[in-house]
């Protein structure tokens, strides 16, 4: 394939849960190498259903996925971490009864070489977590229970990062920290695609935004430029 | 010397058997909460799946007995043990594939794993019952005693001897080496971790790139490990861990099997009590009166355990989701107390005969209420048919609590007991030095 095209792209996905209605119509959600792009939307948009069809948690109808040039639309999620892919799900991202250090070993456990590197790695990204390596993950706070579920995907040193919602349910000042680390991470080569409530924050670091409205896509831009866009501001950013 | 005669009393008639008995029962408690933990059931044929192992090291006891192969001063049995695991492992692995795979990949509720692992146990029953029957079989070899009460008695020169079985202390050895192991495992290993990580949160551990499949099938080597090494090295006891089955649901595993070895001593210091009354009572029927006893001991525990209530606060979610709670709460208590005064009443006015009958008759209502209870917590179901179930033990029950017409085991008594599924047999109880 060209350097061109995308190096994660679902293009024109339509399809829906088990055999329900369609969510998706025709959406496309792609991400270029070293960026992040973004979903947004109003609520019931579709974003998480977007990013779950980018990963192959729903059967597409019409469209495909692919990855670095592969077709990978008749993978399955497992199949698709294997490829490349990390996924941190918005709920239940970690291990909570396992410690910080074994729920990144778990991580890793596709991998049969020596992780130890990557392990400190992570622990260089996200400091807190080599503090508490040996504490429960589920007696952490909530910000730094997002930071094990992105450490835990980093394990498989993956090619391409999807986060839902990695902000949900945690306060502002905890939520600018993620998306500081999220940037770190980032800068580290990866391209980060994810879903985010809080629009205009999101489009503030992303480098491509991708504004869904019942399950298509509306807007399409830079976050500068959707950040611009008045239709943009007056429908999701309150004016 | 009466205080060391004492504590040596205590030792040797409590301390001793049920520490060798709550080894068995904690072997059997990590099998199953094993099970519960990491696929999420209640396994009631786990009693039945450590019968048939107990079969096999048996008849291959007996075939190296034959053969005039023995472990010198250690049971035959040792030798024989790895023939039982290797045998228990093919038939849980294979239950499995044959049984339980089929709802995992249906994603079935737990309740119907629980259903399907009942029908399970009738099968695992049924083969044992047809190969060896669940009469006492004696296959003890090696040196009976580690030390006799006559040995001890002449070492110290106190009244009261210590006799503690060559069998009691394997047991215990071979428990302690189990726990050990298992939790060095779970704990250390890659393997170990992805367990726990798919009891934990199994989406993830998809995720993660663990197999499940791999993940079941190294359960079920363990637990048949566990089921395997239990026991043979005493008796045939699986009405009792059939027993223990229902009372652990919820537990989570290791601490929990440590647990059981409280529940031995005060189950054997409450029942010894009664084992000379019971003997000059109803000398034949002894054995099975003890059983009667500690069965109906553990019924009682089911509904006020300490490990059980402990698992209720750390499972709370889990128990919140499936609708099931233990709780005793005053007013229940008061009524117990009340209960307990009566008969005790009927015991001293009227006669400690009618006050058993009595006894027995409150313990199958509340049975019955036990599993009414169970059906609509876990089900919604409101079962009336539970009564049938109920009366087809009790009538069962009769037949192995009544003294038999030709003997233990008696033929004739055990077919209708066979064809009802309820074990016409007594497992025998090792309360103390006889």
């Amino acid at each position: 394939m060209s350097e061109t095209s995308p190096f994660l792209i679902g293009e024109a996905m339509t399809g829906g849960y088990g055999k329900g209605a369609d969510i998706l119509h025709s959406c496309t959600i792609a991400v270029e190498r070293g960026e992040i792009a973004v979903i947004v939307g109003p609520n019931g948009a579709g974003k998480s259903t977007a990013m779950k069809a980018v990963f192959g948690m729903l059967s597409l109808r019409e469209g495909r996925v692919v990855l670095d040039g592969d077709d990978i639309t008749a993978l399955s999620p497992q199949d698709r971490v294997v490829r490349g892919m990390g996924f941190v799900p918005q709920t239940s991202n970690i291990f909570t009864s396992m410690t910080v250090e074994e729920n990144l070993e778990m991580g890793a456990y596709i991998r049969r070489d020596d992780f130890r590197d990557t392990m400190e790695q992570v622990y260089t990204l996200f400091p807190i977590l080599k503090d508490k390596r040996r504490q429960a993950a589920g007696e952490l706070s909530g910000g730094q229970r997002q930071q094990v579920a992105v450490g835990r995907a980093l394990m498989t040193k993956p090619k391409v990062l999807m986060l839902d919602e990695p902000t949900a349910g945690v306060s502002p000042i905890v939520m600018d920290e993620l998306f500081d680390r999220i940037i770190e991470v980032s800068r580290t080569g990866i391209p980060i695609l994810m879903v985010e409530q809080n629009a205009r924050q999101a489009l503030e670091i992303a480098d491509k935004g991708f504004v869904l409205v019942q399950g298509r896509n509306a807007h399409t831009g830079t976050g500068k430029e959707l950040l611009a866009n008045a239709d943009v501001r007056r429908s999701f950013l309150g004016g | 010397m009466d205080f060391l005669n004492a504590i040596v009393a205590f030792l040797n008639f409590v301390i001793v058997p049920a520490t060798a008995y709550g080894a068995q029962l904690a072997l059997g408690a990590l099998g199953v909460t094993l099970i519960y933990g990491i696929l999420r059931f209640s396994n009631f044929a786990h009693g039945d799946t450590m019968a048939f192992g107990t079969m096999i090291t048996i008849l291959a006891t007996w075939g190296l007995q034959s053969l005039g192969v023995t472990a010198g001063p250690l049971p035959t049995a040792l030798i024989a043990l790895p023939l039982g695991i290797a045998a228990t492992a093919a038939l849980a692995v294979g239950t499995d594939k044959l049984v339980y795979r089929f709802y995992r990949q249906s994603k079935a509720k737990p309740v119907i794993f629980v259903i399907a692992s009942i029908g399970v146990m009738f099968v695992m029953n049924g083969i044992v019952r047809f190969v060896i029957g669940v009469g006492d079989q004696n296959f003890a070899d090696g040196a009976r005693f580690l030390i006799s009460a006559r040995d001890f008695r002449e070492m110290t020169g106190l009244d009261e001897g210590l006799a503690i079985r060559t069998t009691q202390a394997i047991t215990v050895a071979v428990a302690v080496l189990a726990v050990v192991a298992l939790f060095w495992f779970l704990n250390k290993t890659r393997t170990g971790k992805s367990m726990r990580a798919f009891s934990d949160n199994e989406d993830l551990a998809l995720l993660s790139g663990i197999n499940p499949e791999r993940v079941v099938f190294i359960t079920w080597l363990i637990v048949a490990r566990t089921a395997g090494i239990i026991d043979k090295l005493q008796t045939l006891h699986l009405f009792q861990l059939l027993m223990i089955s229902p009372a652990i649901v919820g537990e989570r595993p290791t601490p929990g099997a440590i647990l059981k070895f409280l529940i031995a001593y005060s189950e054997i210091a409450v029942t010894y009590a009664f084992r000379r009354w019971v003997r000059l009572y109803r000398p034949r029927a002894e054995p099975r009166m003890l059983q009667l006893l500690s069965t109906e001991y553990k019924f009682a525990h089911q509904l006020y355990d300490p490990s059980d209530r402990a698992s209720v606060q750390t499972h709370r979610d889990h128990e919140r989701k499936i609708g099931m709670n233990l709780t005793l709460d005053r007013k229940a208590a008061v009524l117990f107390a009340l209960v307990a005064v009566l008969y005790i009443g009927t015991g001293f006015v009227q006669s400690w005969n009618t006050a058993l009958s009595i006894l027995n008759m409150g313990l199958i209502s509340a049975i019955m209420a036990l599993g009414v209870n169970i059906q609509w917590g876990y089900a919604g179901l409101f079962n009336v048919g539970v009564m049938g179930f109920t009366a087809l033990g009790g009538l069962a029950a009769v037949l192995v609590a009544s003294d038999p017409v030709g003997g233990l085991g008696d033929q004739a008594a055990g077919d209708p007991c066979a064809l009802m599924g309820a074990p016409p047999f007594a497992p025998p109880l090792h309360f103390g030095a006889r």
